[in-house]
């Protein structure tokens, strides 16, 4: 890679574009954490702009927080991981279009956070929770739902979660 | 959010969830549904489950597999009461159970999360007088469960018997074992990475014999001394320990101290490396009635319970590299019965494609 042979001081930059339009500029060191932006990078797209069209503009802003937060030159672990905590405290709704982002853009790290944060928000949820939560719509018939359920009591039992946050 | 979540994410976020959870959602819609018996979802699942070890939780057994409780650090939750029959006997890998030692009925596999029980063909080849052991062995490779049977009568040779979980066929009688090889069952054996072992006899001397689970075949490793005593592997427990097999001797208990020995190589040669843990005199202070090592952590802790009598009772956990301790009291419990056992144990969804 000719970046690889550049000197240290030199920095690349690249550009993003949200789905809302909106265009940020950020070093394309921190910028290929995203797997799908450092392909693109590899391929020579990273030239014009890049433009994201599955991410809106409040998710972008979130993801390149994150990456600016876990770029390898800055930041040490206790502030990662206070970050983190902070990080996956916003709404559901809105961890979950972060989770769609870092899906797209493939960034690992950000998927498992999320995705475990998620978890861990929905475990003690009832199914309907849950359902209305993921905006899932059951292709089950009553009597099959009613099956699955008798299979496996146990799980249904206890103070379960009503809300939707 | 306008449009539906895709499948993908929710794959993602569902290997993070415990099993309850996941048992919970199964009626969310189909794909969910499909996930919990979907082999690679298994794995995944699995793995996120092992990295969080503080979330294991442990299953402690009393009044011999009559009643098993969760423990969740300090609470105590009574999960199930076997009494349908008694088993005097049992064990425990990966999430199940095996209850053996019945006359009439045959061993059971028992998953203390969905409380289902699950009886294995019926021994009709026990005659009378005929004594038999039951072992349960996880074979990784292939996520298999089997159950190991030695049946005994009087003078004649042991003789070995394999069972696989989920198969359709029964017992399978196996020639593999070497004829002067003797299994002692007393402290029971452990499963490790396929591999289990028990304590024997081999021509006269003590040794620890390894059956390998796939392969169905036998290995004899010798002790860290020649002990031609039987009844001193009275004293001696296995355990897992990091993996590795490890023998706990308590016969220096009185002194408040237990060696442990680590085998650090198995492959043709053995070499055992000798570890001492010296008990707190918190512990030792009290009249314990019994205190014996039974088992260990995902984090690789040592497990000691002590038995009050009808008074408290404690499990102790022994880190042995940072060489401290930590214990929580059993308040809960009233029956008058001993704890004799807890098993770590791992959320994880294998357990349930099978009971």
């Amino acid at each position: 890679m000719a970046e690889a042979s550049s000197s240290i001081t030199e920095k690349f930059f690249l550009t993003l574009k949200s789905s809302d339009g909106d265009e940020f500029v950020l070093e394309e060191s921190i910028a290929i954490q995203s797997i799908t932006i450092k392909n693109m990078v590899e391929d020579g797209c990273s030239s014009s702009v890049i433009p994201l069209s599955k991410v809106d503009t409040e998710t972008l802003i979130k993801v390149i927080e994150y990456m600016k937060m876990h770029s390898s030159t800055s930041s040490n672990e206790e502030e990662i991981e206070n970050f983190d905590k902070k990080f996956v405290s916003n709404s559901i709704n809105t961890i979950l279009n972060i989770l769609e982002a870092a899906n797209f853009l493939d960034i690992n790290n950000l998927l498992e956070l999320c995705a475990e944060a998620v978890a861990n928000r929905i475990k003690n949820k009832t199914p309907e929770a849950v359902r209305k939560i993921f905006n899932i719509t059951s292709d089950f018939t009553p009597e099959e739902e009613a099956e699955i359920r008798n299979e496996t009591p146990w799980a249904f039992e206890g103070n379960l979660d009503h809300s939707l946050d | 959010m306008a449009s539906f979540l895709p499948e993908e994410i929710i794959y993602h976020i569902f290997s993070w969830l415990p099993v309850e959870s996941l048992m919970r959602f199964r009626c969310v819609f189909k794909f969910c549904n499909s996930l919990v018996f979907d082999p690679s979802f298994v794995d995944i699942h699995q793995r996120h489950s092992i990295s969080r070890p503080h979330k294991t939780k442990f299953l402690t057994s009393s009044g011999y597999g009559k009643n098993l409780y969760t423990i969740d650090q300090a609470s105590f939750l009574r999960i199930a009461e076997i009494n349908e029959t008694r088993y005097p006997r049992f064990g425990y890998v990966k999430g199940l159970f095996c209850l053996w030692g019945s006359w009439v009925q045959p061993p059971v596999i028992y998953n203390p999360i969905t409380r289902k029980v699950i009886s294995l063909p019926s021994q009709n080849f026990l005659e009378k007088r005929t004594v038999h052991y039951c072992s349960l062995g996880f074979e990784p490779e292939k996520k298999k469960y089997k159950i190991l049977m030695i049946t005994h009568v009087r003078s004649a040779p042991s003789r070995y018997w394999v069972f696989t979980l989920g198969s359709a066929e029964s017992w399978r009688e196996i020639k593999s074992a070497p004829a002067s090889l003797s299994l002692i069952f007393i402290n029971g054996g452990v499963c490790i990475d396929g591999i289990s072992y028990f304590f024997g006899c081999y021509k006269g001397k003590a040794c620890i014999a390894e059956y390998n689970v796939r392969t169905e075949n036998f290995r004899i490793i010798s002790l860290w001394k020649d002990e031609y005593y039987i009844p001193t592997l009275n004293y001696y427990n296995l355990i897992e320990l990091e993996e590795k097999l490890t023998a706990i001797d308590h016969s220096r208990m009185e002194m408040g101290e237990m060696d442990f020995w680590i085998l650090e190589s198995s492959e043709s040669s053995e070499l055992w490396v000798k570890n001492t843990i010296a008990f707190p005199q918190m512990y030792l202070e009290a009249e314990y009635v019994s205190c014996f090592c039974c088992s260990y952590t995902p984090n690789g802790e040592i497990v000691f319970i002590v038995n009050f009598g009808r008074g408290p009772k404690w499990i102790l956990f022994y880190d042995w590299k940072k060489k401290s301790w930590r214990d929580i009291e059993i308040k809960e419990i009233t029956e008058e019965i001993d704890i004799i056992g807890v098993y770590g144990n791992v959320d994880g969804l294998l357990p349930f494609m099978y009971c």
